[in-house]
């Protein structure tokens, strides 16, 4: 009886953590969308020069951002990892992260003409065994060219 | 598709920019091939498994840059980083990025 | 260098969004692998658990049983040591151990057959027994457990069971519905073994009495105490009672075993013998291997 207990506690827990995971994914993935066109027309770029104009101000700007992951992702990647295939749980985490700290940093430097010679950190938080966060942080000098 | 890891490429000219790029992939290792290689980790060597699921992973990460890259109407991506980091016990993220650009 | 703002919306890096589709690939996946492991080591562990010598046994049977402390329950342990005297100069090819009947004083309905011959019998399931009929079918049932050697297919499955389970790093947190889907699997396997220690126990009772009254009375027993709470028959280690009472008077009738008589409990007519409260009941069992 109690086995049963345990394991209706695990199904409940993991189906519902299954469909809010899912909702939010869906709705930031939707929602970064959204911003990354508001935002189009600054770019973000690796390189040290873009431009030939003389530029007026520069500024570091940087971005970050931590995803938690849930149970039902913590579950199917410690399935993944058993066989040796792609995760694809994770990727979508990772990106959720990595764009949302692009776009975190854009938002800092608005007004910026181009961000130049961006770089992107991305960091587990959490135990071993577990996925319990990434941490993504995107940093690059902000560069406003004179009018 | 040309890509480097320096501002330019040499010999061309860059004639216009398209901003961020980039690739990842998210891959584990495989725990039962891993039996192997922990016998291997008493006695040292490569370990070729490992040595193999990386390079397919960051190849994989490339390709997938280029596809974005491809898709924005780029001809090169210049400046390109990588970064790998650990995701979950056992699995291993390879992130790759670059500024697309168009060179003639 | 100019810049041309251009956007694609198509995600190079998230292919798919369909994580659960993958959850379920992965998990016929595990389970296709684990039952394959298991189906292999548990046949190699149930021909082993046959070829163990006797002594051997018995050298790893002692770190087993002093996990149950004997109750203090002197002399209806020397009655129960009796009637498995008897049980045994009668029985039929069991393995050559001294076989010894201890009490634990536990409320739990439930018997088993440790390896090394001894048999350990619950305070609870001797509080519901009524005659010497149904003492001697419980202990000729754990008989039959020997026998069969079920107490070390019980012991070597349970051991390849955990074995595969540390190997994939399982036994943690992870997928907490593996476990039990196995292991439902494999009481399929544990049934049919009781339902053969039954019928090894109608035999024997036939052959040490001269006839087999009182088999369906235990079953009897085990029906009150499930009465109010039944667990479906899947995940139960045991054969429904009622299937198990059907085949038993099948097997009696086509035996053709007489009923004799019932044959009374010596002293007061209770077990344990006297000033013992009776103990509340537990949960039905009648089996091998430490639960």
């Amino acid at each position: 009886m109690a086995d049963l207990i345990t394991w209706g506690i695990w199904i409940s827990l993991f189906v519902f953590s299954f469909f809010i995971g899912t909702y939010r994914e869906k709705a930031h993935f939707k929602n970064l969308v959204e911003r990354e066109k508001t935002l189009v027309l600054l770019p973000a770029l690796t390189m040290k020069f873009a431009e030939d104009r003389a530029v007026v101000k520069t500024e570091l700007v940087m971005g970050s951002v931590v995803i938690g992951g849930d149970f039902f992702k913590q579950v199917v990647a410690s399935l993944a990892s058993l066989f040796g295939m792609r995760i694809s749980v994770a990727e979508a985490m990772m990106d959720r992260a990595r764009r949302e700290a692009v776009l975190r940093m854009k938002e800092k430097a608005m007004g910026a003409d181009a961000i130049l010679n961006v770089r992107i950190e991305g960091l587990k938080i959490g135990e071993r065994k577990k996925i319990t966060g990434i941490e993504a942080m995107a940093y690059g000098t902000a560069v406003y060219y004179a009018k | 598709m040309e890509i480097t890891n320096i501002e330019t490429i040499p010999g061309k000219r860059i004639t216009t920019h398209y901003g961020l790029v980039c690739g990842s992939t998210v891959r584990s290792k495989n725990a039962f091939k891993d039996i192997g290689a922990s016998f291997k980790n008493m006695f040292g060597g490569e370990l070729k498994n490992y040595t193999r699921l990386l390079e397919e992973t960051r190849q994989e990460a490339i390709s997938r840059m280029i596809e974005h890259a491809t898709s924005l109407g780029a001809n090169a991506v210049v400046n390109v980083r990588f970064a790998t980091s650990d995701v979950a016990a056992g699995a291993a993220e390879i992130y790759i990025y670059g500024t697309a650009v168009r060179v003639e | 260098m100019k810049f041309e703002p251009n956007y694609s919306e198509n995600n190079v890096n998230v292919p798919s969004h369909n994580h659960f589709r993958e959850f379920i690939r992965l998990t016929l996946w595990l389970l296709g692998i684990i039952f394959g492991i298991y189906f292999v080591l548990g046949y190699a562990a149930d021909r082993f658990a046959e070829r163990l010598p006797p002594k051997f046994e018995a050298a790893i049977a002692s770190g087993i049983t002093s996990r149950f402390d004997h109750g203090d329950f002197p002399r209806t342990s020397k009655y129960l040591q009796k009637v498995l005297d008897t049980l045994v100069t009668s029985a039929e090819g069991l393995p050559p151990f001294t076989y010894k009947v201890s009490i634990h004083d536990q409320p739990a309905v439930n018997a088993m057959a440790l390896p090394g011959g001894n048999i350990v019998v619950f305070k609870g399931l001797l509080s519901e027994l009524k005659s010497e009929n149904e003492v001697s079918i419980i202990l000729a049932h754990e008989l039959g457990h020997y026998a069969h050697r079920d107490h070390l297919r019980g012991l070597g499955r349970g051991l390849v069971f955990m074995s595969i389970m540390t190997a994939l790093g399982l036994s943690g947190d992870l997928p907490g519905f593996i476990a039990p889907s196995v292991q439902t699997f494999d009481l399929k396997h544990s049934r049919d073994r009781e339902s053969a220690a039954d019928l090894y126990a109608i035999d024997l009772i036939a052959r040490a009495y001269g006839y087999a009254g009182g088999a369906i009375d235990v079953f009897k027993v085990l029906a009150r105490q499930e009465h109010g709470f039944k667990r479906p028959d899947i995940i139960s280690t045991h054969p429904d009672t009622l299937w198990r009472m059907q085949t038993v008077a099948n097997y009696l009738q086509q035996k053709k075993y007489p009923a004799g008589s019932i044959r009374p409990l010596p002293e007061s007519g209770v077990l344990p013998f006297p000033d013992d409260k009776k103990g509340k009941p537990g949960v039905v069992k009648l089996g091998v291997g430490p639960s």
